[in-house]
């Protein structure tokens, strides 16, 4: 169990420092390993991630030495459209079993995801495992915020909403798992009202946030699925997962205390967070932040003028950019505005080696400060 | 130096051991037989900027397609299909010459495209870099099946009109004389460059699209005059390219698009050097009568 601390994983492609002889046993322990030939008695199982923070996550999950995590994308690569090569694609016919965040964050590698699934890899969706929630395309426009405002703190929570949704049984359990009672409340009764509007409009096309892992607690509701499914479907050992699953379990709700604790002195009205890049929704909802705009690509002159007025509006110390994305049109806005800053977060993929970001929960705890620090606490 | 020394383990081991490696190269194949061959024309007439502005003026239909949730390919046909038709209408009614009309739709569809996506500003459907550069890696049989249809309908449209192509190409005059309406035969080119270009980008990306369109055709054209001949030996080379670009992406993790496409553009530029230099020596020794092959070699050789 001491072995399963998320320190031990720095970020990165390389295999993991050996921590035990590998189990082969395991393959007999699991019946549907049988059909992927791969589970070679001597070689460990290997696990694609696509993403570093993924790839972090199911390596503490496989307890370090238990199987080789890699990720496709490289660190600092933007999920959204990164063009793989063959040897990318070979790397994944080779794995047990792909992790992926889904909800179309890995848009570049969609078909190719869809074909090695075809050719016979099973791939497990983190996304499959949480409630979602749905994007406010009005983000821009501000219409939606400045109506609600005062009582839309959480964003739209999809939970009752969202009948079609693929994840319904899971909802029900993951409410009762999380240990999220304080959120799911109000979030439940200013969600109704948002969220007929955004069906009308979007048709389900892509209006799901993908960014999912900004949320502790949501990547726990994954971990536990995550862990039955390296066994079942990679080979791992059952026992050591289920161990190591708990560890990280415990060190994830660890984690969220932490969070909330170090995010608590901030006052109520400074609770806004303006970014650079729309990643920020998931965080906002389970601590109770609202994001209320964001410097998307290429926005238009009217867009940044809105922009600027919304933030002087609320008074909002800082921008929160992300370390993927570069400042770009967020600075140039800063520069503008009186006391306005620009804070960097880890937001999309893990830091490099000292960045003080190396593993999913050093970028969570990370990101936890910076915001405190800046927005006062 | 591994594919001169381990030649079956660079060039063909990929190909056994890996099916996504088969199907991403039967792909590339189906690709390149329609656009070596529509292709052909495109270069003989002088069409390769039209070419590439029909390549990336797919790009709003695309983004339509997207953003509605419609047909893709349907999509990017519509909208080749309109940029064609503008074409002729800007032709006809501007008295600037026929690449300025082409330029400015060129650059409308483009923009046209980036708007309709930015509209959309907070969902994630943005696509289009998977359109530019394609995803091979990712072909599924039923997207091979697919393909095949719809190469078939530019090969049979290039079987079908290859008389009127060749006079339209060689002789417009000669073409009207002979009552065979040279601005319908120009218009059906147009309609196949857009087919031929619909029909692959989806697999290859509307960037590689245009190499192919261009590229082996191109090639060809420098070693040879007739026509069949030189859509065969396009088709040899685009082969050839694709191949070694699929190769090269496995052996070395680099971008499968952007690779296929260099080295489409690399082979023509090699194959043009060649040309020069033995144009060079062929006419030195024509001047010096009979050289010897010593002088031959002293030639610089780049």
């Amino acid at each position: 169990m001491a072995s399963c601390s998320g320190e031990d994983s720095a970020g990165g492609v390389e295999s993991t420092p050996p921590v035990a002889p590998d189990p082969p046993a395991a393959v007999s322990d699991a019946p549907a390993a049988a059909e992927t030939e791969e589970v070679a008695e001597a070689e460990p199982a290997l696990i694609m991630a696509t993403t570093t923070i993924w790839a972090d996550v199911t390596r503490n999950v496989a307890c370090g030495g238990l199987a080789e995590v890699e990720s496709i994308l490289p660190p600092l690569a933007d999920p959204h459209d990164y063009e793989p090569s063959m040897s990318d694609r070979a790397r994944l016919d080779q794995a047990d079993i792909i992790v992926t965040n889904g909800l179309e964050l890995e848009e570049g590698l969609e078909d190719i995801l869809e074909s090695v699934e075809a050719d016979g890899t099973p791939v497990f969706t983190a996304g499959d495992y949480m409630t979602t929630l749905e994007f406010d395309a009005e983000m821009f426009g501000g219409h939606h915020d400045e109506e609600d405002e005062g009582e839309d703190h959480g964003d739209e929570d999809g939970d009752d909403d969202e009948d079609e949704d693929h994840a319904d049984e899971d909802e029900d359990h993951a409410d009762e798992d999380g240990d999220d009672d304080e959120d799911e409340d109000h979030a439940d009764e200013d969600g109704d009202d948002e969220d007929e509007d955004h069906a009308d409009e979007e048709d389900g096309h892509g209006s799901e946030d993908p960014h999912v892992w900004l949320d502790p607690v949501r990547v726990a509701q994954a971990v536990e699925n995550l862990g039955p499914a390296l066994v079942q479907l990679a080979g791992l050992d059952a026992d050591r997962v289920a161990a190591c699953t708990d560890a990280y379990l415990a060190e994830l709700a660890d984690l969220h205390r932490e969070i909330t604790e170090s995010l608590a002195p901030v006052p109520a009205a400074q609770r806004k967070l303006v970014t650079n890049h729309d990643s920020l929704g998931y965080f906002a909802d389970r601590y109770d932040f609202e994001v209320i705009a964001t410097t998307l690509a290429e926005p238009s002159p009217a867009d940044l003028e809105e922009l600027a007025h919304v933030i002087e509006e609320n008074g909002v110390p800082a921008i929160f950019a992300e370390a993927l994305h570069g400042a770009g049109e967020a600075s140039a806005l800063a520069e503008q505005l009186d006391g306005v800053t620009i804070a960097s977060l880890y937001t999309g993929a893990l830091g490099e080696a000292g960045s003080g970001a190396e593993t999913y929960v050093a970028m969570m705890r990370h990101n936890a400060r910076t915001i405190a620090g800046t927005l006062g606490g | 130096m591994d594919f001169l020394v381990n030649p079956w383990e660079w060039w063909v081991e990929p190909f056994l051991t890996n099916p996504f490696m088969r199907r991403a190269l039967a792909s590339a194949l189906l690709a390149v037989l329609s656009t070596s061959i529509i292709g052909t024309w495109v270069v003989l007439r002088g069409l390769s900027f039209l070419g590439d502005a029909l390549a990336h003026g797919v790009l709003p239909g695309i983004a339509i397609a997207l953003v509605l949730g419609g047909n893709v390919p349907l999509g990017a046909f519509v909208a080749a299909l309109s940029m064609v038709g503008g074409i002729n209408l800007l032709r006809r009614h501007s008295p600037l010459p026929e690449d300025t009309a082409i330029g400015l739709l060129f650059v409308g569809m483009l923009a046209l495209a980036v708007v309709i996506m930015s509209s959309q500003s907070g969902t994630y459907v943005g696509d289009l870099t998977g359109v530019l550069f394609g995803s091979i890696a990712g072909v599924t049989e039923s997207d091979l099946y697919r393909q095949l249809i719809t190469t078939a309908i530019p090969l049979g449209g290039a079987l079908l009109f290859h008389r009127a192509f060749l006079v339209l190409t060689f002789d417009e005059m000669q073409a009207r004389m002979l009552g065979m309406r040279p601005r319908l035969a120009h218009f059906v080119l147009l309609a196949l460059i857009a087919v031929a270009i619909v029909s692959s980008f989806e697999v290859v990306g509307s960037l590689l699209v245009f190499a192919l369109l261009i590229g082996p055709p191109a090639t060809a054209a420098i070693l040879v005059r007739r026509v069949p001949v030189l859509m065969a030996l396009a088709t040899v080379i685009g082969a050839i390219t694709t191949t070694v670009g699929i190769l090269v992406s496995y052996h070395h993790d680099t971008a499968t698009g952007g690779t296929m496409a260099l080295s489409t553009v690399a082979l023509f530029m090699i194959v043009l050097t060649i040309r020069t230099l033995t144009q060079k020596v062929r006419t030195r020794l024509h001047r010096l009568g009979h050289g010897t092959s010593g002088t031959v070699r002293a030639t610089p050789a780049g």
